[in-house]
């Protein structure tokens, strides 16, 4: 072989056959090298390009203020990088049922493919409905090849007048939830793509990340803005609303604009009787009272809706508030309109609340201020609210009250009381006068006393009790009120001397709150011993209404201090609830006939025979009988006559200071003195 | 401009005329002739490849450029057959060229100049191409025009409404499709 090889020298017509075989051998290989070559550029290009694209999204989706602009600056990128003629945007029903077109396109060459866009900015697919159906169903990218003559395309017939060759849906997810479709066409018919497809999804993975971003925050909006139990707005965002409503009225045009306050009645009881699991039940079920409530007085799907627009809101604990805005009329009509509502919300939270077993004691009190010129800022009329609300709970349960100027006079004064008041206790204005209490028989003689507080006000003169009480116990300061009332009269009494070997018993009227005080009794002892009166010489007088609010710790109470002989008188027998049931079990000592009765005594009528029979009634169960406001000698009679023991009133002397009392029993014969006038 | 284009060139040259032709063409031109498709090489060789096919044949530099483009397709649909399979007309290959051709054109030669052509429809149908070019090889435009019509098994009529090399702006094309 070796020496047949080196033998043959080849002629030159076979090496020009050998340069041309070595010739093409060398094209080949070039053409070979080329080829792999060039797809190694493609490969890596579009590698490159598809990298540089999803980096694009990636940087737009992080800097995206809201999804509309995401969306928008993705469709354009992914248009112009892919070269996608259209491009469309679909986002997901709030129900979650369809897919609906939000007017998000983009057109790279509009003229050609407007009869297609105009539909497809409008269209909706039911979840599994065409192409931006089914992606959403299946969370899947699909691409279409001929959508204008493809059976599953439901657009195929515009599409195919639009020349439209290629088509391509994917999905934005965020997490596992398809929150929108992205769905592209070119007029090329290109073949499906596994790399195109692959970098669309993760395209919609990150374009999901906006629609978390503007989940959470608004999720955190809203949890800042809401009451998590009901749902309701809470009182920052009621703030808010009321604020821009305010602002945005001239003065004299904030009639239009009313804020209600609504304060829950019995709510406490049910929180503590039933713990706050039902306190809770009760608190969502009134805020879907209110919501659907004011839902169908607005009107919303009616024929003829409201001219006026209410929001409710809770501001915490159990007191809610509704912002009612564009109230049309004047005052008595707004009114009527805003007594209309909060009828309509009576009556739902008792029907629908008494529908629950726990809490059919649940109302609700109704406070209301309209705007006026006259408030400075939303506070002002918040407070009117408040106050009407406060009034309206004073009053009872389930009532609705509208602030008005008078009742802001009221109020003010009552404030303004409440702040004298104080002031009077720590600086000594009140004292005690006392009216004597005498035997009805023939010496009449003075027996006892009761103290009648009296307030030397700085400005205003002295003044009555009429006149300060309700203040008093409406504020709290009857407590010291009365505390100090106790301990003047004990003290007063403490001085007066014997009389005809007995000592003359003093009356002190003690408040409901007072005698509710858990340490009642122990103080009594306590201000007994330290004034040294002769408890059996004290009578604590407790009206009938006091006395039955808790039966047992009435009798309780009664029962420790009698053990150290201080009495106790039941005050205006007959004009409160008067159950005999409740008097039979109440220990008392002394029953005072009210004024009111020995007034509509005639000698021979109805009045008569009333007092008659309290007096039989009092007789029965032992108890010592006054009877009070006794004006007259013909009264005074008759009362004898009647077997009254013992009488009060200005046929037997005025209240009077402690001075003059003390004269009264000084010697015996000053009995029938004429009354000192009580100022 | 790219080698390809010059492969290309020798492709049909030696196809129609003999490896020959091709050599004395190069001769000619004084050009040393190594192309690789992944090179790029000045516009003036190509142009004077043209002018010597010219001078040897008679014919007009632009005569040249038309036959080029039109017995260049064969050898493109060969390399990049996956240009003409997704198409059933020379019209919507010639459409795709922007879109589709170009842009896979610049994935592999990255600064590729290539020419952007303005496509609308006339009102009888024809098709309308308008192209603008420092080069001004509307010739071999027109060329591939007719090789893809050839591809496609069609038949068209070109006309120049206006053209470059007579002081217009613009060329703009007409193609009427026969039959």
């Amino acid at each position: 072989m070796k020496h047949a090889l080196v033998a043959a020298a080849p002629s030159l017509e076979q090496r020009l056959a050998r340069a041309e075989r070595t010739a093409q051998r060398e094209r080949a290989a070039r053409l070979e090298a080329e080829r792999i070559a060039e797809h190694g550029l493609r490969t890596l290009y579009e590698s490159k390009q598809r990298l540089q694209l999803l980096q694009h999204i990636t940087d737009l989706a992080n800097s995206a203020r809201t999804i509309p602009e995401a969306l928008d600056a993705a469709l354009e990128t992914i248009c112009e990088r892919m070269s996608w003629t259209v491009g469309n945007v679909l986002m997901v029903s709030d129900d979650l049922t369809r897919v609906e077109a939000c007017d998000i396109w983009r057109a790279t060459n509009a003229a050609d493919v407007m009869a297609f866009v105009e539909v497809s900015r409008r269209m909706r697919f039911s979840r599994g409905e065409g192409l931006p159906g089914r992606v959403f169903a299946t969370g899947r990218s699909e691409w279409i090849a001929d959508p204008g003559h493809c059976e599953h395309f439901i657009r195929a017939e515009v599409a195919a007048r639009c020349g439209l060759g290629t088509g391509c849906a994917f999905p934005v997810l965020a997490g596992n939830d398809v929150v929108a479709v992205l769905e592209f066409y070119m007029r090329q018919e290109a073949p499906e793509d596994p790399e195109t497809i692959g970098i669309l999804g993760q395209a919609g993975i990150q374009l999901g990340r906006v629609f978390e971003r503007d989940r959470a925050q608004r999720a955190l909006v809203h949890d800042a803005l809401h009451d998590p139990l009901t749902r309701l707005p809470n009182r920052a965002l009621f703030n808010d609303r009321l604020q821009e409503s305010f602002d945005r009225l001239a003065p004299a045009r904030r009639h239009g604009l009313a804020v209600m306050v609504l304060d829950l009645d019995g709510f406490k009881l049910v929180n503590d009787t039933l713990g706050h699991h039902a306190g809770d039940r009760v608190l969502v079920r009134v805020a879907q009272v209110l919501r659907e409530t004011l839902a169908r007085l607005e009107g919303a799907h009616a024929a003829e809706p409201a001219d006026w627009r209410a929001s409710p809101a809770r501001m915490g604990g159990d007191e809610f508030t509704i912002l009612i805005e564009d109230l049309a009329g004047e005052d008595l009509a707004t009114r009527g309109t805003i007594d209309t509502i909060a009828l309509a919300l009576h009556a739902a939270l008792q029907e629908k609340l008494g529908l629950m077993n726990d809490s059919a004691q649940v109302g609700v009190s109704i406070g209301y201020a309209i705007g006026t010129a006259f408030h400075a800022n939303i506070d002002q009329l918040l407070r009117d609210a408040d106050l009407a609300m406060y009034e309206a709970k004073a009053g009872g349960r389930g009532r609705t009250i509208g602030f008005t100027e008078a009742l802001g006079e009221t109020l003010r004064d009552r404030a303004r009381l409440t702040n004298e008041m104080r002031e009077a206790i720590e600086t000594g204005q009140f004292e005690l006068d006392y009216q004597p209490i005498v035997t009805l028989d023939a010496n009449r003689s003075v027996c006892g006393f009761e103290a009648l507080v009296r307030w030397n006000h700085p400005v205003r003169g002295r003044l009555l009790p009429a006149d300060f009480i309700d203040v008093a116990e409406s504020s709290g300061l009857i407590l010291f009120l009365g505390d100090w009332v106790l301990r003047e009269a004990c003290a007063t009494a403490a001085g007066w001397p014997m009389r005809d070997g007995l000592a003359p018993f003093i009356s002190i009227n003690i408040s409901a709150r007072q005698f509710a005080q858990p340490g009642f009794a122990a103080r009594v002892r306590q201000i007994v011993l330290e004034t040294g009166v002769d408890p059996t010489r004290i009578r604590l007088e407790l009206t009938e209404s006091t006395a039955i609010v808790d039966i047992d710790h009435t009798c309780q109470v009664i029962d420790e201090i009698r053990c150290w002989g201080v009495q106790t008188s039941l005050d205006d027998f007959g004009t409160g609830f008067s159950s005999l049931s409740s008097l039979h079990r109440l220990p008392f000592d002394v029953l005072k006939i009210d004024r009111s009765f020995v007034m509509a005594m005639d000698g021979h009528g109805k009045g008569d025979g009333i007092v008659r029979a309290i007096v039989a009634l009092a007789r029965t169960i032992g108890m010592t009988i006054v009877a009070e406001g006794i004006e007259t000698p013909a009264q005074a009679d008759l009362l004898i006559e009647l077997g009254c023991e013992l009488g009060q009133g200005y046929h037997f002397g005025r209240p009077a200071v402690a001075s003059h009392a003390a004269s009264l029993i000084a010697p015996p014969a000053a009995t029938h003195a004429a009354p000192h006038a009580a100022p | 401009m790219k080698g390809i284009i010059f492969n290309i060139l020798e492709e049909a040259v030696t196809l129609e005329h003999g490896p020959d032709t091709w050599d004395d063409l190069l001769d000619s031109a004084g050009v040393d002739g190594s192309f690789t498709s992944l090179g790029s090489y000045p516009d003036e060789t190509m142009l004077a490849l043209v002018d010597a096919a010219a001078g040897a044949t008679g014919a007009t530099p632009a005569d040249i450029l038309r036959w080029f483009g039109e017995a260049a397709m064969p050898q493109l649909a060969e390399r990049y057959g996956v240009f003409f399979k997704g198409h059933r007309s020379a019209r919507s290959f010639i459409l795709s060229v922007n879109e589709i051709i170009h842009p896979e054109v610049r994935k592999l030669y990255s600064g590729a100049g290539c020419p952007h052509f303005q496509f609308s429809t006339a009102p009888d149908g024809d098709l309308i191409i308008g192209y603008q070019s420092p080069r001004r090889l509307c010739a071999l435009a027109e060329g591939f025009i007719r090789g893809a019509a050839a591809h496609y098994g069609e038949q068209v009529t070109i006309s120049h409404l206006a053209c470059m090399l007579e002081d217009s702006p613009v060329c703009r094309l007409r193609v009427r499709w026969d039959g």
